[in-house]
C-alpha cells in the first residue's frame, strides 16, 4: 500500500511541473508589459520632455526589476547567433521589441544598436532646441516614426523627407546624412547569424525558476489591480468555492445515491422508466442555463409574490452578533440556488451510474445467497449490493471534480459569490494575469490532490486491489 | 463487440439500425434542422428584402449581398424608400443585429409591441436596444454549430490517431532501429529551429512566407525520415513505448479542469471562431483517445489481426484498414458525447464575454444578455432552450449508439 502511494506521488510531481510550464508559457504569451499597465505608457507615444521619460524610465526600472523582468525568461536559451546575450536586459519592453524586429530585419547588432540610438539622440536634439524650427511638428512627427518602423522602404521615405524638410534651413540641425549612412551600411549587412543557432545558460536567476520557487513557497506574486498579495486573494476567495462545490457534492450524493438505487431496484416499473428518460435530459442541461432561469425566476417577485423566494445573489453578510441559527439560514438562503444548479446535473450522472452497476451487481450469485440466508432486503441492497457497486462512481469522481471546479466559474458569477471562479473572471477581465495563473496552478494541485485521495480511497475499499498490490509488493 | 471484420459500411447499417429509436429520429431531425438554418440563416432571418422592385429592375438583395455580386444597395439603405416597391421579406425580416428603435428596452413576446404589422412582430421579444431575439438565435446558430464541429473535429483526429497508435503498438510492438531513432531525433531538433527561423529570414520587409515554409520543412521531414529508413537499415532495434508516452500525456491534461483551462486560452489568444474551436480540440481528445485506446487493445488480439500479419500484409495496412475501422465505434461514442461538450464550452466561454468576436452572435452570448435584465426571460429562456436540445440531442445520438454497439 505505502509503495503504491509512493508511486502515486512520484507521478503527481512530473505532472505538477508539467502543468507549470504549461501555465508559464501561456502566461508569458500573455503577460505583455506588466508596468506599462501599471504605470501607464502614454509618455512612450508623446515623448516631449526628456528629464520627464528619464524619470519614467527610472520608475520602469525600479518596477521591471520588482518584477523580475530584467531577468532571462527559463533556464537557458536557444537564439540567433547574431542576437547580444543580454537582450532580455534592454527595457522598456517596447524598446526591446523594437531593437529585435530590427535585428530580424537586418541582422547586424552593433549597427541596429547604433542606428537605434542615433534616431534617440536625433529625438533628444530635437525637443531640446532652444527655438523650435517653424516645421518642428512635422520633423518631429517623422522621428517618431523613424523610431518605431523596421521597414527599408518606410525608413528611406522617412529619411527622405527629413532631409526635405531640414534643407528648408541653411544650418543643418540634425545629423540626418550620417543616420542616412549608418542606415545603408546596416541594409547591407549579413543576415546569416539569424540562421545559426547559439545556446545560452542562465542559470537560476531566471523569470521561471523564481515564478516556481514562489509557488512552492505559497508566494504567487502581487496582483496590479489592488497590489494585494495573490495567495491572500485566493485565500479569501477559496473557502466559498469549497464550501459552495462540497455542499453540492454532498447534497448531489444523497440524492443520487437515493435515485440510483431507486432506479435500479425498480427497473422494471413504469414511473422508473419516465424518470430515466428525464434524467437524460436533466445531463444534458448547462448549468449556467439553469442558474440563469433560477435567478430570474425565483428571485424577484415579477411572477407572483411566492417567486421571492431567494435572495437575488451574494454571499449574504453576517452580522458579528448573529445567533447560530441566523447565521445558518442566512448562508443557506444563499447557497440554496446555486447549490441546486450545479447538483442538478451531478444527481443525474450519480444515479445513471450507480443504477448501471447497481443492476449487474443485483444479479450475482451471493446476492441470492444472501437473500436464501433470509438477510433483510434493506440490508441486502445497501450493505452488499451498493457496496460493491460504488467503485465505478469512485472512478468516475476523478473526472467529476475538475468539471465541477470550471463549472462553479458561471455560477459564481451568475449569483455574485466572490470565490475562485469570480475572482479568476474578474482578474481576466482586468488582464490580471499573475491572479489568473495562480488560481489556474491552485486549481491543477487541488485536481490532483483529490484525483490522488480517490486512487487512495479506491484502493483502500475494494479488497481485491488492496490484496493484489500488496502480493506484489 | 461482434469480431467480425467490418468495414465503414456497417456505420451506415448501425446508424439504419438505431432509426426504430423515436428518440434517435428526433434528435437527429433536431441537428439537421440546426444545420439547415446555419446555412440559410440569412435567407429567413435579414432585414434586407429577398427580392424587390427598384428603378425598375428586379433585385435580390440578400442573394446579391452573400454572393458578392453588384447590387445598387448598401449598408445604409433606408429599405422604406418608396423607390424600392414589392419587396417579399424574408421569414423573419431582421438580422442579427438589426436596431428596432420603436421596441428597444426588453419588449416581452407576449407583450404589447410597436409593430406596423404581425409581419414585423418579434416572436421572441428583443434586448436593451431593440435586437430580434430570434433572429440572434437564427444567426448564432452558426457560429455554435460551426465552432462545435470543427473543435470535436479536431478533438476527434487527435483523439483516434493518438489512441490508436497508442492501443494498437502498446508498449512493445513498435520496433525502430537505433539509428533510425536518432537521426529522427536530430532531424526533428533541427528542423524545429528551421521552422523558427526561416520564416524570419525569408520575412524581411513584412513578407509572411511561415506557412509555405512549414509545409515545405514538415514534407522534407517526412521525406528524410523515409529515405533514411530505407538506406540504411541494419542497427540494433529499440521499443518504443508508445503507448506509456500517450498516458503521460493523458495524466496532464486530466489534471486541468477543461473548463478552466478553455476559460483561459480563450482569454489569451484574440477573439476567433478558429481559435475557439482549437482551444476547443484541444481540451476534448483525452475522451476519445482513452475509447479509442481501449477498443484498440482488444482489436488487436483478434484472430483475424493475427492472420492479416500473417499474410505479410504491411503493418501500416494492418493497422489503417483492419484494425481501425473495428476499433472506431467506441471513439465514436465519445465523440458524439464529446459534441455536446464542445458546444457546451463554445456557449460557456460567449457566456462569459470570450471567445468569439465582438461582431458575431452565438447562443451563449445572447443568454448573456439575460444577465442585464433577469425580468427579460426570454433573454434566458429561448438561446437556452437551444443549446439544452442541441447537447441532449448529440447525448442520446451517443449514447443510442453506445447501446447498439454493445447489442453488437
Amino acid at each position: 500500500m505505502l509503495a503504491y502511494l509512493f508511486r502515486r506521488l512520484l507521478f503527481f510531481i512530473p505532472t505538477v511541473w508539467v502543468v507549470s510550464l504549461i501555465a508559464f508559457g501561456l502566461s508569458n504569451r500573455v503577460a505583455g508589459d506588466r508596468v506599462s499597465l501599471v504605470i501607464g505608457d502614454e509618455i512612450l507615444s508623446s515623448n516631449e520632455k526628456p528629464e520627464e521619460y528619464a524619470s519614467w524610465l527610472e520608475e520602469y526600472r525600479r518596477i521591471a526589476t520588482q518584477y523580475q523582468m530584467d531577468k532571462p525568461k527559463f533556464y537557458f536559451s536557444i537564439l540567433p547567433a547574431n542576437y547580444p546575450d543580454t537582450l532580455y536586459r534592454v527595457l522598456p519592453i517596447e524598446r526591446q521589441k523594437h531593437l529585435k524586429s530590427l535585428l530580424d530585419e537586418y541582422g547586424d547588432w552593433a549597427l541596429v544598436n547604433r542606428y537605434v540610438e542615433q534616431v534617440e539622440a536625433m529625438h533628444n536634439t530635437l525637443v531640446t532646441l532652444q527655438d523650435r524650427p517653424a516645421n518642428y511638428t512635422a520633423m518631429n512627427n517623422l522621428v517618431n516614426q523613424l523610431g518605431r518602423t523596421k521597414r527599408k522602404n518606410e525608413i528611406k521615405r522617412l529619411l527622405d523627407s527629413l532631409q526635405a524638410e531640414q534643407s528648408q534651413y541653411p544650418t543643418s540641425l540634425l545629423a540626418v546624412n550620417e543616420l542616412a549612412q549608418l542606415f545603408e551600411q546596416m541594409a547591407s549587412s549579413r543576415r546569416t547569424g539569424l540562421l545559426i543557432p547559439k545556446f545560452l545558460w542562465h542559470g537560476t536567476a531566471n523569470q521561471y525558476h523564481y515564478w516556481l520557487s514562489g509557488l512552492l513557497r505559497g508566494d504567487l506574486g502581487q496582483s496590479i489591480v489592488d497590489k494585494k498579495d495573490v495567495g491572500r486573494k485566493i485565500m479569501d476567495a477559496l473557502p466559498k468555492t469549497l464550501l459552495l462545490n462540497f455542499a453540492a457534492l454532498i447534497v448531489s450524493l444523497f440524492f443520487g445515491f437515493l435515485l440510483g438505487v431507486y432506479l435500479a431496484i425498480h427497473s422494471e416499473s413504469w414511473f422508473s422508466k419516465l424518470l430515466l428518460s428525464k434524467i437524460y435530459a436533466v445531463l444534458a442541461i448547462p448549468s449556467f442555463w439553469l442558474a440563469s432561469l433560477l435567478v430570474i425566476f425565483f428571485t424577484t417577485s415579477d411572477y407572483g409574490a411566492w417567486t421571492n423566494i431567494f435572495p437575488s445573489g451574494g454571499y449574504g453578510t453576517i452580522s458579528d452578533g448573529a445567533s447560530f441559527f441566523r447565521k445558518v439560514s442566512i448562508r443557506l438562503s444563499h447557497l440554496a440556488l446555486p447549490v441546486l444548479s450545479i447538483s442538478l446535473p451531478l444527481i443525474g450522472v450519480i444515479a445513471l451510474q450507480l443504477r448501471r452497476s447497481l443492476i449487474v451487481e443485483m444479479k450475482k450469485t451471493y446476492i441470492k445467497i444472501a437473500t436464501l440466508k433470509g438477510i433483510s432486503r434493506r440490508r441486502i441492497i445497501w450493505g452488499h449490493g451498493v457496496r460493491n457497486a460504488v467503485f465505478p462512481i469512485l472512478t468516475m469522481f476523478g473526472s467529476l471534480l475538475p468539471g465541477m471546479i470550471g463549472g462553479s466559474v458561471a455560477i459564481e458569477l451568475i449569483f455574485n459569490i466572490p470565490g475562485m471562479g469570480l475572482l479568476l473572471l474578474h482578474s481576466i477581465y482586468s488582464q490580471d494575469w499573475s491572479v489568473v495563473f495562480g488560481v489556474l496552478m491552485l486549481t491543477v494541485i487541488l485536481t490532483i490532490i483529490s484525483l490522488l485521495l480517490m486512487d487512495i480511497m479506491y484502493v483502500k475499499m475494494n479488497p481485491k486491489i488492496r490484496l493484489k498490490l500488496e502480493k506484489n509488493a | 463487440m461482434s469480431t467480425s471484420p467490418k468495414n465503414i459500411g456497417f456505420l451506415r447499417k448501425l446508424l439504419k439500425r438505431m432509426g426504430r429509436y423515436r428518440v434517435f429520429r428526433m434528435a437527429r431531425t433536431w441537428l439537421f434542422f440546426l444545420f439547415f438554418i446555419a446555412l440559410f440563416g440569412d435567407f429567413i432571418a435579414n432585414d434586407k428584402p429577398l427580392f424587390c422592385r427598384y428603378e425598375g429592375g428586379v433585385q435580390f438583395p440578400v442573394f446579391q449581398e452573400i454572393l458578392g455580386l453588384r447590387s445598387p444597395f448598401n449598408k445604409s439603405t433606408d429599405w422604406d424608400d418608396p423607390k424600392i416597391t414589392s419587396k417579399i421579406f424574408p421569414l423573419i425580416p431582421y438580422h442579427f443585429d438589426t436596431i428596432d428603435p420603436l421596441n428597444s428596452q426588453f419588449k416581452s413576446p407576449f407583450g404589447k409591441q410597436n409593430i406596423s404589422s404581425i409581419r414585423f412582430r418579434h416572436w421572441l421579444g428583443t434586448d436593451q436596444i431593440g435586437r430580434d431575439v430570434l433572429a440572434g438565435m437564427i444567426i448564432g446558430a452558426r457560429v455554435s454549430l460551426v465552432i462545435g464541429f470543427f473543435g470535436i473535429g479536431i478533438a476527434a483526429l487527435l483523439g483516434i490517431f493518438l489512441g490508436g497508435i497508442g492501443g494498437y503498438f502498446g508498449n512493445k510492438r513498435l520496433k525502430w532501429s537505433r539509428s533510425h531513432l536518432v537521426f529522427t531525433l536530430v532531424l526533428f531538433v533541427v528542423f524545429s529551429w528551421m521552422a523558427y527561423v526561416l520564416p524570419i529570414y525569408f520575412g524581411q520587409g513584412g513578407k509572411n512566407r511561415t506557412g509555405i515554409i512549414w509545409w515545405v520543412l514538415w514534407f522534407m521531414f517526412v521525406v528524410f525520415v523515409w529515405l533514411y529508413g530505407k538506406v540504411f537499415n541494419q542497427s540494433k532495434a529499440v521499443n518504443l513505448p508508445l503507448d506509456w508516452m500517450v498516458l503521460r500525456v493523458l495524466e496532464v491534461f486530466k489534471s486541468i479542469p477543461k473548463l478552466l483551462l478553455v476559460l483561459v486560452m480563450g482569454a489569451i489568444f484574440n477573439p476567433s471562431v478558429f481559435l475557439v474551436a482549437l482551444v476547443i480540440g484541444v481540451t476534448h481528445w483525452p475522451s476519445i483517445t482513452l475509447y479509442m485506446r481501449g477498443e484498440m487493445m482488444k482489436v488487436r488480439e483478434k484472430e483475424y489481426m493475427i492472420a492479416a500479419q500473417l499474410q505479410g500484409i504491411p503493418e501500416w495496412r494492418v493497422l489503417l484498414r483492419h484494425a481501425l475501422p473495428n476499433a472506431i465505434g467506441p471513439a465514436l461514442v465519445a465523440i458524439m458525447l464529446g459534441l455536446g461538450s464542445a458546444i457546451l464550452s463554445e456557449s460557456f466561454l460567449s457566456f462569459l464575454g470570450l471567445g468569439i468576436p465582438p461582431d458575431l452572435v452565438s447562443w451563449g452570448k445572447l443568454l448573456a444578455s439575460a444577465r442585464e435584465n433577469i425580468s427579460a426571460w426570454w433573454l434566458a429562456v429561448f438561446p437556452g432552450l437551444a443549446i439544452f436540445l442541441t447537447i441532449y440531442s448529440a447525448n442520446r445520438i451517443g449514447e443510442l449508439l453506445l447501446e447498439e454497439l454493445k447489442a453488437g
